[in-house]
């Protein structure tokens, strides 16, 4: 599963790696790696088995639990 | 960004919003237990309640034409702000969209493809929805208007092969649910999916016309989605009755009991074909609108090469947006109506107020008479 996760994420860099590269924006570039680094951390936990924390079940509770509005 | 092959037109973008809309009706489960045989009314009351609020965001398409939310944030909150409310924003459209990603794969995984992994269908569908985002806005919505007309036409066919399930006393008496049922279940219904049509915001600079004329058909798509998703509510009530609250489906439900001459029968699969077909479009539509925010948040000249790896978040968050179909559903029920009011009502209501007391509008038309008198 993890090396069917590596390949899935080397075939998206081979596919938009050179596109990002052509562009020639800094800023695209640190904005691609940022959300491309984020994207194979949260699917790596996953395939691992690690739960994560979902910020939709945080914000829930914290307007259940903290600022008790809710039905 | 906005290129000629962006562009909408207005029906597509009256359409569009009737299609959102739709692809939301199939999926009464939050309200449907609470309201109960009243469930239709509880639609109306919604669609009333969400009225002022379309208002608003009119008045926002009006106030700064050819901007889009996120453009708008950075004009009236600041550079700074305006980021962080936007990020916000965006977060709220990729949880809309991983949302509807994981309701699709667990209805499709639980009821058409019981042995396919629910990976491989949510992967394979949020691929199918990002190459349709590729490759613009146009592709997106093009199929907006055939999409209605195909729901239309299987909710008018169902409505008149349920005639003989029908008990139109299942409706009485109105008004049955106490006071706090109508008022939670009104809430629900005006946050999910009614309210949700502030993501239209993102899209508003590529509809072809005069921004004066906007509100109009966003209005019309907005009451003709509405009407439908009452008819639909409307013929499940009639249907099933009281049973309404045990099904986790009521159209599903429903379309079981359809039949043809007793030799058609099942049509329950019509049910999720146009599923299928309306959750494509929104899940299309709601992955465009968040990595076209993305785009404009970093200030990229497009949004393409964001695609793939935006996929992929909005593929595993849709595993972990919730533990399980209660939490789901203790959440939609309890704590989104409350949550999404922010996104979807408070900021827009608080962006207009901000943006007239900095007279922002009218330094904007200001500005702009100024570069013209200099030319």
């Amino acid at each position: 599963m993890i090396l069917f996760l590596i390949i899935s994420f080397l075939a998206m860099l081979l596919i938009d790696l050179p596109r990002v590269i052509k562009a020639k924006q800094i800023r695209l570039f640190i904005v691609y790696g940022g959300i491309y680094a984020t994207a194979f951390t949260i699917c790596l936990l996953l395939t691992l088995g690690i739960s994560v924390v979902s910020p939709l079940t945080l914000l829930s509770d914290l307007f259940k639990n903290v600022l008790k509005i809710s039905y | 960004m906005k290129t000629q092959k962006d562009a909408i037109t207005p029906l597509q973008f009256m359409f569009s919003i009737t299609c959102f809309l739709r692809s939301s009706s199939l999926l009464s489960a939050f309200f449907a237990p609470i309201s109960k045989t009243d469930s239709w009314l509880v639609v109306l009351l919604a669609a009333a309640v969400c009225l002022p609020f379309l208002w608003v965001f009119i008045l926002l398409m009006k106030a700064f034409p050819g901007k889009n939310l996120i453009e708008i944030n950075d004009a009236v909150f600041g550079r700074i702000a305006g980021k962080i409310i936007s990020a916000i924003y965006i977060w709220f459209f990729f949880t809309l969209t991983s949302l509807n990603l994981r309701d699709l794969g667990s209805f499709v995984g639980k009821s058409i493809m019981i042995k396919t992994p629910q990976l491989v269908i949510v992967v394979v569908f949020i691929l199918i929805c990002a190459w349709a985002a590729s490759h613009g806005l146009d592709v997106v919505t093009r199929y907006s208007v055939v999409f209605v007309i195909i729901s239309s036409i299987i909710l008018v066919v169902t409505i008149a092969a349920t005639t003989d399930h029908m008990n139109f006393e299942n409706f009485l008496p109105i008004l049955r649910q106490p006071p706090k049922n109508i008022i939670q279940s009104t809430h629900i219904v005006s946050t999910i999916p009614l309210g949700e049509l502030v993501t239209i915001l993102m899209i508003t600079p590529q509809v072809n016309i005069k921004p004066q004329k906007i509100g109009r058909y966003f209005l019309a798509g907005f009451l003709l989605g509405a009407l439908l998703i009452m008819l639909v509510v409307a013929r499940d009530i009639a249907v099933l009755g009281n049973t309404i609250t045990m099904f986790g489906l009521p159209s599903f439900e429903t379309l079981r009991m359809v039949s043809f001459f007793e030799v058609l029968t099942h049509m329950e699969i019509l049910f999720a074909i146009l599923l299928i077909i309306l959750f494509f479009f929104k899940i299309s539509l709601l992955f465009y609108v968040s990595i076209l925010a993305m785009s404009y948040l970093f200030r990229l000249d497009s949004y393409k090469p964001l695609i793939l790896p935006c996929a992929a978040i909005t593929a595993a968050y849709s595993f972990i947006v919730f533990e399980s179909l209660t939490k789901h559903l203790e959440i939609g029920r309890d704590t989104a109506p409350f949550m999404w009011v922010v996104f979807e009502f408070l900021l827009p209501l608080l962006t207009l107020i901000i943006a007239y007391i900095r007279k922002l509008p009218k330094k904007e038309r200001e500005a702009r008479s100024k570069e013209a008198a200099k030319v």
